[in-house]
């Protein structure tokens, strides 16, 4: 070994260098604690107490490890004491006093089930998950429905009832700095009530594997003062605008003439097909795609083109065979769809 | 023992070489004129008759004595088949005798096969024959409506013949007169398509008096490149030039759509036509499937021509085609937008098909104009 040169050498190992890994590890574990899309950040009453829940579970939970290891690090290192003091410590650090912190926790846990008895007067909003986006409908108290896709917006301080189900697979509806997760299941309606408290815009996920793009399936949430809710469902009830240009109109003309109706619903433009998102308003979303891009003219023009290179297995086809000043023209028409 | 081995050996391999001295010599007779020696006709028509009966498929055929079916057959086999085979018009020529071996005269060979066996010479042709493939493997469709006609033929006179392989106009005149008032390339489409483009009204040829000018000629471009599969619109169109096509996607345009549904809608079930309604205006948005009208509705056939028009067409083109659309070994060619359609078609299943291929039919064409004569000519404009 000696008479070699050290040819491969290997990378010094020492007790610095784990932390110097760790440490920007750790850092980006703690900057991922906050943001639109934060379990921790808390702004929705569940959300709260789900992060109230996981400190106080940390905390008896350490409690736990701390007697239970101290208890068995104790035995080793102490001489033998006899029987009756070696009981005490196994029946007290052991099974006692885990039993009683385990139990209150659980107690506590159980507490914090949602109290179904209150439900029937709030704002339902119902969403299906579709591969790869969000269905959404806001019922109204007289039993209509307005329909959105890809958004969920939500007034301030009001319990509302989310009625979750799916289309073909299994989906996860999480809004992570609001409330959740609830499973999305085929034939079957889940029930989540989540408190928005904190006026903002979060950012929910698809927290279910459900296929080629399950990673590409997101949506904002947005939640608002109880009166600018009011305004923003009010809008949405409306049918599409057209705005009131040449560029415009040509553009929803482009938008019948290119068959777009067949899937897309556009109150007011079209009304045929509902296979894909509903467009009456898609000008005024804040992202594209269902939460993976911004919503401006270069990714409208790039979705028509061709939604599959910016969303792989996306079940809409590209409408690459439209020359592009049609394209632009139908891009423009839905920039201006508010 | 081990010598007389030897001599099998050395006998093989001369009797080997002097067979291949003899073909590369160029010693054999291939003529036409010579015919074949009575040996090798009957080695080789037993061969063909027996490998066509094993490999005739077992499936059972459509309904044959369909008038739809045989008047499809009829005019195909008038311009892909009359001129070896003759037909109950005209005698086989003397230039198609002197071919070996000879085209049968159909007539009284057809009660020799069953029709699986034609069905498998019409699909595949016959090696060293002459006998041609059907120009596509992949409409099976029509190599059954040849079936059709074949097996009806015996019976027909040369009036009859005529009227099915030129149409009812023209089948009391000659064949030439039609050369005479119409161009060559648009005579050959009216023998099937009649002057209004009706095609007969039995559904052997679809509706063209609907469609608009780019759905006519990307269709006979699609043909004509071989990206549409149809043995007999192939034939049709493979031979034409690009002014040809243009020329011929005008001619039925000038045609006043007639006005009428192809199909009387109280002549169907009820809940057969509500279901196509709702495929058609609603699709099926659970299984991706869009709705009809979102292409081939109104609003949209007012701003896109190159949208095929299907109300109004005939049923059994409009599920023969989604069948095609919808079976994904065979690429179904067409205008700028037929992918959209393959994608709509492929997850439909047949009973969906039957039931908006029933509501089109039911419906009044798009753009026709009430009042105007049936298969009048449009004033040039």
């Amino acid at each position: 070994m000696t008479n070699r040169p050290a040819k491969v050498r290997r990378r010094p190992s020492g007790p610095a260098r784990p932390s110097l890994v760790a440490l920007p590890i750790l850092l980006m574990i703690v900057a991922g604690c906050d943001g639109p899309q934060s379990a921790l950040s808390g702004a929705g009453r569940e959300a709260t107490d789900v992060s109230r829940l996981f400190w106080v579970m940390l905390v008896g939970g350490a409690a736990v490890w701390i007697v239970v290891m101290g208890t068995a690090i104790f035995a080793v290192l102490q001489p033998p004491r006899g029987a009756r003091v070696g009981n005490a410590f196994i029946i007290g650090g052991g099974v006692v006093f885990p039993v009683v912190v385990l139990a209150a926790l659980l107690a506590y846990g159980l507490s914090m089930l949602p109290d179904w008895a209150q439900s029937g007067t709030r704002l339902k909003v119902h969403v299906t998950g579709e591969q790869w986006w969000w269905r959404v409908a806001y019922e109204l108290p007289d039993g209509t429905l307005v329909r959105d896709a890809n958004e969920i917006h939500l007034p301030a301080g009001e319990p509302v009832e989310f009625v979750l189900t799916a289309d073909e697979v299994i989906h996860s509806f999480w809004i992570p700095a609001i409330g959740g997760k609830m499973d999305m299941i085929p034939g079957r309606t889940n029930r989540l009530v989540l408190t928005a408290e904190k006026p903002g815009t979060y950012r929910g996920v698809c927290a279910e594997y459900c296929g080629t793009s399950h990673a590409l399936m997101a949506f904002s949430a947005i939640v608002h003062e109880r009166d600018a809710f009011d305004a923003w469902l009010a809008g949405q009830a409306k049918p599409a605008v057209v705005a009131d240009s040449v560029g415009a109109r040509r553009g929803r003309d482009q938008f019948i003439a290119a068959g777009c109706g067949g899937c897309h619903m556009m109150r007011g433009v079209v009304e045929l097909g509902d296979v894909g998102p509903d467009l009456t308003h898609v000008g005024s979303r804040r992202t594209l795609g269902s939460g993976i891009l911004p919503n401006d003219r270069e990714t409208l023009e790039a979705w028509v083109r061709n939604p599959d290179h910016l969303k792989p297995d996306v079940a809409m086809p590209g409408y690459a065979m439209l020359p592009d000043a049609d394209i632009a023209a139908i891009a423009t028409f839905l920039e201006g769809a508010k | 023992m081990s010598i007389r081995l030897r001599h099998l050996l050395y006998l093989s391999l001369g009797a080997a070489g002097a067979v291949v001295a003899v073909l590369w010599l160029g010693l054999i007779q291939i003529s036409a004129s010579s015919g074949h020696w009575g040996v090798t006709d009957w080695v080789l028509h037993s061969v063909m008759r027996q490998s066509v009966k094993f490999h005739a498929p077992a499936k059972e055929p459509p309904p044959l004595d369909d008038p739809a079916l045989v008047r499809r057959g009829a005019g195909h086999y008038e311009s892909g088949c009359a001129a070896c085979h003759g037909s109950p018009a005209r005698p086989r020529g003397a230039v198609v005798m002197q071919m070996t071996p000879h085209p049968p005269d159909l007539a009284d060979r057809i009660d020799d096969w069953r029709p699986a066996e034609l069905f498998w010479i019409v699909k595949h042709g016959v090696k060293f024959t002459g006998m041609p493939a059907w120009p596509t493997q992949a409409r099976d469709d029509e190599v059954w409506a040849m079936v059709a006609f074949l097996q009806a033929m015996p019976e027909m006179n040369a009036r009859d013949y005529r009227q099915l392989a030129f149409g009812p106009e023209e089948g009391e005149g000659d064949a030439a007169d039609l050369s005479t008032s119409v161009r060559p390339a648009e005579a050959d489409c009216i023998r099937c398509h009649g002057t209004d483009g009706l095609g007969e009204a039995n559904g052997a040829f679809p509706r063209l008096d609907i469609q608009p000018e780019p759905v006519l000629y990307a269709a006979l471009k699609a043909y004509a490149d071989g990206h549409r599969a149809s043995g007999i619109m192939q034939s049709a169109a493979s031979g034409l030039v690009e002014a040809d096509l243009r020329e011929l996607a005008a001619f039925y345009t000038k045609v006043v759509p007639l006005a009428g549904a192809s199909v009387a809608a109280d002549t169907v079930d009820g809940d057969l036509l509500a279901r196509g309604e709702a495929i058609a205006t609603h699709g099926i948005p659970r299984r991706d499937v869009a709705a009809c009208d979102g292409c081939h509705g109104a609003e949209a056939a007012a701003r896109q021509p190159d949208f095929p028009r299907i109300a109004g067409q005939y049923p059994g083109y409009l599920r023969n085609q989604l069948a095609l659309f919808a079976d994904e070994e065979v690429e179904r060619g067409g205008g700028r937008f037929k992918d959209l359609m393959t994608l709509s078609a492929h997850t439909l299943e047949p009973d969906e098909i039957e039931a908006v291929a029933l509501w089109y039919a039911s419906r009044e064409p798009l753009g026709y104009r009430r009042g105007e004569e049936a298969g009048a000519v449009r004033p040039e404009e």
